[in-house]
């Protein structure tokens, strides 16, 4: 029998030579944009807590510098405060044996709903004056984008990144609920072990930054492709952060952050339970974001389901949106494994670059009449007011896909909220 | 582990291979149509489906061969897209972590393999069987032994639906442990397989490579663990197998006392 196998596992091994081969000659890798010296670049504000009156205005030099510092200017003062980085260091990794080094000064004290006018600065090379908005701190509608998987898709992702702005203006000149911030449910780059691939997504993200230099804050969910200590130095969480935190985005809208890369059923879900318990009576809109979907419409389903979904439907979470699936999908409202009008909509799957698939459209909660799935790059548009909260999923070429709008639930929270 | 893996392959369709065929070139994808990646899977699970009920009744090369190259495939898909548990380490580059597919995967890559040594035709089994199911669980139990090590989150929530599910209680700190103990048994189970011939070693194995394929099923139900349990049948067949040979296998011919020289 020897020599009768000896053929086919010479063929075998010849196979398994050439698969590993071929893999490597596979990628089409442009290199990175080369980032040098001391100019601050891939900046980058990131909102973690207080919105209202904190944020962490970030960037990366090529050299280390010593002296990293932002001009901080409130709109219409003419006096600019220095505000020291707090964080500066080495990024993990390098980029052709070059490294690269992070800033993050954190600002805090801000006025709600203020313009701020920023320059960074390492050692004397200064970027060019850029500015973003706290959030508010009273009952104005607001709007927010959520969009997850960059990963690959390079120049899509560019595209979307620049419907970003577009996005923004247009809601500014349009005197509609202005865009306060990116909500990124994770898979921002293909393996986050590789500071080559965050470095050409943070140089791809400075796109999300219009002519008119506004900075759009982000508030980031970790996604299964995002692993590595990268994603804590890039938004300013402590090393070992679990990378699930909650904020107010206004009094009234209160946006979760989980993490589906760490235990969903251990200490997260305890935190969110307190967290669901304090927040729901407290505000007219909960939502919460993250990675890995409770209802895919593609995949199949993560520890979300059974860790989070129970408390969602417990304290009658608005709005979850998910990411990870690449496609287009909201869900009819579900409770107990049930459409139930009084249930939680789930909204994602992921479409700021990586390649779509198509939504398996014939799944329970998503052959609903009100429920809607597609295919294409995307990304949500959430406006949150006293009458509704809308969500519009709108196309790269900027068409609308879907509209639809939730009613506040009926909770004692409007009183909680100022009216 | 076939039948398991053509359901995952042509019904549930999510593997990394689907996300390997159909990811653009610029993150290493082959960039081929979603239509045409599920179609190739569906055409593996149709091999997959006829491999099981063949082997059934008798082994054959032709079709051991390349299930066996489906599971390399797989682990390559694995590696290329970075799908699953993602090793971080001060100590060892990412290029090198990024290899831990290959270590998971071993005992589904050598069952195939061990099964054709073993069951030959002419009913003698290829010595060569026993290194390559040696070889194959010693790295599935060292590659998972390394996700416990570095407290996988899939094998901790593993734990706690688990427990969950009997009515006990526990911590993420104690199923962290747990996973620590786990890991460091599983790296010392990986190094005595291809090390010692213990018959206790191999029955532990097997027994444990039992309860963790059917943690699946423990931790997420029937609906999604069956036939992720079944994927997972070489991490215990091999053992199991192992486990028989070492106990049946014929004892080392005694050595022949020296004879009478006729010149004594």
């Amino acid at each position: 029998m020897l020599p009768l196998l000896r053929r086919p596992l010479s063929l075998f091994l010849v196979a398994v030579a050439c698969a590993a081969l071929a893999f490597n000659a596979n990628a089409d890798e442009a290199p990175p944009e080369k980032i040098t010296g001391l100019n601050p670049v891939q900046w980058r504000v990131v909102w973690q807590n207080d919105p209202a009156h904190e944020a962490i205005l970030s960037w990366s030099t090529g050299e280390a510098g010593e002296v990293h510092r932002v001009h901080l200017r409130k709109e219409g003062s003419a006096e600019a405060t220095i505000v020291d980085c707090q964080r500066s260091g080495m990024y993990t990794g390098t980029i052709d044996d070059q490294p690269l080094h992070f800033h993050h000064a954190r600002l805090t004290e801000l006025e709600p709903a203020t313009r701020y006018n920023v320059q960074m600065e390492s050692d004397g090379h200064k970027s060019p004056e850029l500015h973003f908005y706290t959030a508010p701190a009273d009952d104005a509608p607001v709007s927010l984008l959520f969009g997850g998987d960059s990963r690959s898709g390079w120049e899509e992702r560019k595209q979307m990144n620049r419907l970003m702005v577009r996005l923004s203006e247009e809601q500014s000149k349009a005197e509609r609920p202005p865009v306060l911030a990116l909500a990124h449910g994770g898979d921002y780059i293909g393996d986050g072990r590789y500071l080559t691939e965050w470095s050409r997504w943070l140089s791809d993200h400075e796109l999300t930054v219009g002519p008119a230099g506004r900075l759009l804050p982000i508030i980031a969910a970790r996604g299964n492709h995002d692993s590595g200590p990268l994603f804590n130095e890039i938004f300013d969480f402590p090393p070992d952060d679990a990378n699930y935190y909650a904020m107010d985005i206004t009094p009234a809208v209160r946006l979760v952050t989980l993490n589906t890369q760490v235990s969903t059923a251990g200490d997260q879900q305890s935190w969110l339970d307190s967290e669901l318990a304090a927040a729901r009576p407290k505000h007219r809109w909960v939502a919460c974001q993250y990675h890995i979907p409770a209802f895919p419409a593609v995949k199949v389903p993560g520890g979300a389901l059974q860790s989070w979904v129970p408390l969602f439907e417990k304290y009658n979470v608005d709005l979850v949106c998910e990411a990870d699936g690449h496609c287009i999908k909201r869900t009819a409202p579900i409770r107990d494994y049930k459409i139930d009008p009084t249930g939680v909509v789930y909204i994602g799957e992921g479409g700021l670059g990586v390649g779509q698939r198509t939504p398996k459209a014939d799944r329970w909660y998503l052959n609903s009449p009100q429920a809607k799935t597609g295919s294409g790059h995307h990304i949500h548009l959430l406006t949150f007011s006293r009458d509704g909260l809308t969500i519009r999923t709108i196309l790269m070429d900027g068409m609308l896909f879907d509209e639809a709008t939730l009613q506040p639930r009926k909770l004692a929270v409007d009183s909680a909220a100022g009216e | 582990m076939c039948l398991g893996q053509a359901w995952w392959l042509a019904i549930v369709q999510e593997t990394p291979l689907v996300g390997w065929l159909h990811s653009p070139r610029d993150v290493g994808g082959w960039n081929l149509s979603e239509s045409f990646a599920l179609q190739s899977q569906v055409a593996v699970a149709s091999l997959l489906v006829v491999t099981a009920i063949v082997t059934f009744f008798r082994s054959v090369a032709l079709l051991l061969l390349p299930v066996s190259a489906v599971q390399v495939a797989l682990a390559v898909a694995m590696w290329q897209t970075a799908d699953g548990f993602q090793i971080v380490s001060r100590w060892l580059p990412p290029t090198v972590t990024a290899l831990l597919p290959f270590l998971t995967q071993g005992a589904r890559v050598a069952a195939p393999l061990a099964l054709c040594l073993y069951d030959r035709p002419e009913r003698t089994p290829h010595t060569s069987w026993e290194a390559v199911a040696r070889g194959g669980a010693c790295f599935a139990f060292a590659g998972h032994g390394l996700e416990a090590l570095w407290h996988s989150p899939q094998f901790a929530d593993l734990i706690l639906f688990s427990a969950r599910r009997i009515g006990t209680a526990m911590t993420e700190h104690a199923a962290q442990t747990l996973l620590t103990g786990i890991g460091v048994i599983d790296l010392l189970l990986a190094a005595l397989l291809v090390t010692t011939r213990w018959r206790a070693v191999a029955i532990y194995a097997a027994l444990w490579g039992l309860v963790t394929a059917g943690s699946r099923m423990s931790a997420h139900g029937l609906e999604f663990g069956w036939y992720e349990t079944l994927i997972r049948t070489a991490h215990f067949g091999l053992p199991a197998a192992l486990a028989v040979y070492w106990w049946h296998r014929p004892a080392r011919p005694p050595v022949p006392a020296p004879t009478a020289s006729p010149l004594d």
